[in-house]
């Protein structure tokens, strides 16, 4: 086994089929997995707010970090590793997102986040397959490469799949 | 403060942690208060030779890549700033309580001491967009020691080999009722008890008393307790929770009378806290 840490903002592609990519403790932060089954490709990005322009120099450096910048560079990254050009094959899916309760609607991050990547997915022509967003948990998400498995785990609880 | 609500056995537990070192209790003193002297702060680590060799040691660590070895306090605490000797200071003294594995909680060593710095630097962020003055350098402190109860309430559960889950409903609107149901208490008041004990001023326990009901503090602690309930929140959406309660307290949404925030400051307030947290965990290892 292969196995990819994904850290926040980060973002990993691969077509290794014994590849595993993770990515810890998710808050608010959305992990976007991308599956081309067709090339057996995977590929993870731990997007953290919703908008580049608030540190464009970070997107740069960091672009997953951003949900604008983070799904167009994991794509590029995709086909860099050997995944098929053609989008319509892709499985996507969504783990995260963990948001709080504000009438006032400023702390809703989580609730940005999933709004921002499906609106940049949607222009991309992609469409979420499956996803466990929301709720007030903590997430640690992985996918198999060989499966196309996704996992969840949160403290406390059983773990179960996307 | 809150003693008669606490069971017999958790007040026993408050009792036998050791008190903070002289040096962190003045060195909290000297840096919440406002125009005090660099040299205050340099005369207190001076006196302490743990706290000289941490400071020492953290300034010159890869983190800060100086060319040249840093051999001085003086120097050393400059360059540090206040905010990472006060928490140094109180990493050292309190480091067995920061580092045990939160296992009544189902979370990781070293979980609470992430969890409490990452709060203690958005607390502070969130303190700079105070309606009415407010100390930042307070709610960084402030934040560093909000959680310090559920050390000691998840050490009380590891010797009755309980913990907090399961069952937990997502849906509950307040994990303190799950705490209180298992325990007679909760973390808050525990650790408002704590930092009495410890000598810390009405601000802070009053801070760490009500962060997570914040309306519930007095008026001329409000301001403060928000910012570290607003810090707390930040810390947990960023990824840094101390367990399976995660993110389920409820938000307090009276924040609007004491900050002025919008999504866009949010979401700045999140990056920079995110940055700075890495920056300073790292340098403090």
């Amino acid at each position: 086994m292969a196995l990819l840490m994904v850290g926040i903002g980060g973002l990993e592609a691969s077509c290794d089929r014994s590849a595993v990519l993770k990515t810890m403790a998710l808050g608010s932060c959305i992990a976007v997995m991308i599956l081309d089954p067709g090339a057996r490709c995977v590929a993870m990005v731990h997007i953290a707010l919703p908008d580049s322009t608030i540190a464009p120099d970070k997107a740069r450096t960091l672009p997953g970090y951003f949900a604008d910048t983070g799904i167009p560079a994991l794509l590029t990254a995709m086909l860099a590793a050997g995944a098929k050009a053609d989008r319509s094959r892709y499985i996507v899916k969504l783990v995260g997102g963990a948001n709080v309760s504000d009438p006032n609607n400023t702390f809703n991050i989580g609730k940005r986040n999933a709004l921002a990547i499906k609106k940049i997915l949607w222009t991309l022509g992609l469409v979420p397959k499956a996803e466990d967003i929301g709720g007030r948990i903590s997430r640690t998400v992985s996918l198999e490469a060989s499966t196309g498995k996704v996992r969840v785990t949160s403290p406390g609880r059983p773990e179960w799949e996307v | 403060m809150t003693e008669a609500r606490i069971p017999e056995e958790i007040m026993a537990a408050i009792a036998a942690v050791r008190p903070l070192s002289a040096s962190a209790n003045r060195l909290m003193e000297t840096v919440n208060r406002p125009g005090h002297a660099a040299s205050d702060v340099i005369d207190i680590v001076s006196a302490d030779t743990g706290l000289t060799a941490a400071v020492l040691r953290t300034v010159n660590s890869a983190v800060y890549g100086l060319r040249d070895r840093i051999e001085t306090v003086n120097r050393a605490v400059s360059y540090l700033g206040d905010r990472s000797v006060v928490s140094l200071a109180i990493r050292i003294c309190a480091g067995d309580l920061y580092q045990q594995p939160l296992a009544g909680y189902h979370g990781e060593p070293g979980d609470l001491w992430q969890h409490c710095l990452h709060t203690a630097i958005a607390a502070r962020a969130v303190a700079q967009h105070a309606r009415s003055p407010l100390d930042p350098d307070l709610a960084y402190t402030a934040g560093l020691l909000h959680d310090i109860g559920k050390a000691v309430l998840n050490a009380w559960l590891v010797t009755r080999s309980g913990d907090l889950v399961p069952p937990i409903d997502e849906r509950d609107p307040d994990f303190l009722d799950r705490e209180r149901s298992v325990a007679g208490t909760d973390h808050p008041t525990i650790g408002a008890v704590l930092a009495h004990r410890w000598g810390l001023g009405r601000n802070l326990c009053y801070a760490i008393a009500f962060h997570h009901h914040p309306t519930m503090a007095p008026q001329a602690q409000q301001g403060l307790t928000y910012a570290v309930h607003l810090g707390d929140f930040l810390a947990m959406m960023g990824g840094h929770a101390t367990g399976a309660d995660a993110m389920m307290y409820p938000l307090d949404s009276g924040y609007d009378q004491h900050f002025q925030l919008d999504p866009l400051t949010i979401d700045r307030l999140m990056f920079a806290s995110a940055q700075e947290y890495q920056r300073l965990a790292e340098a403090l290892q």
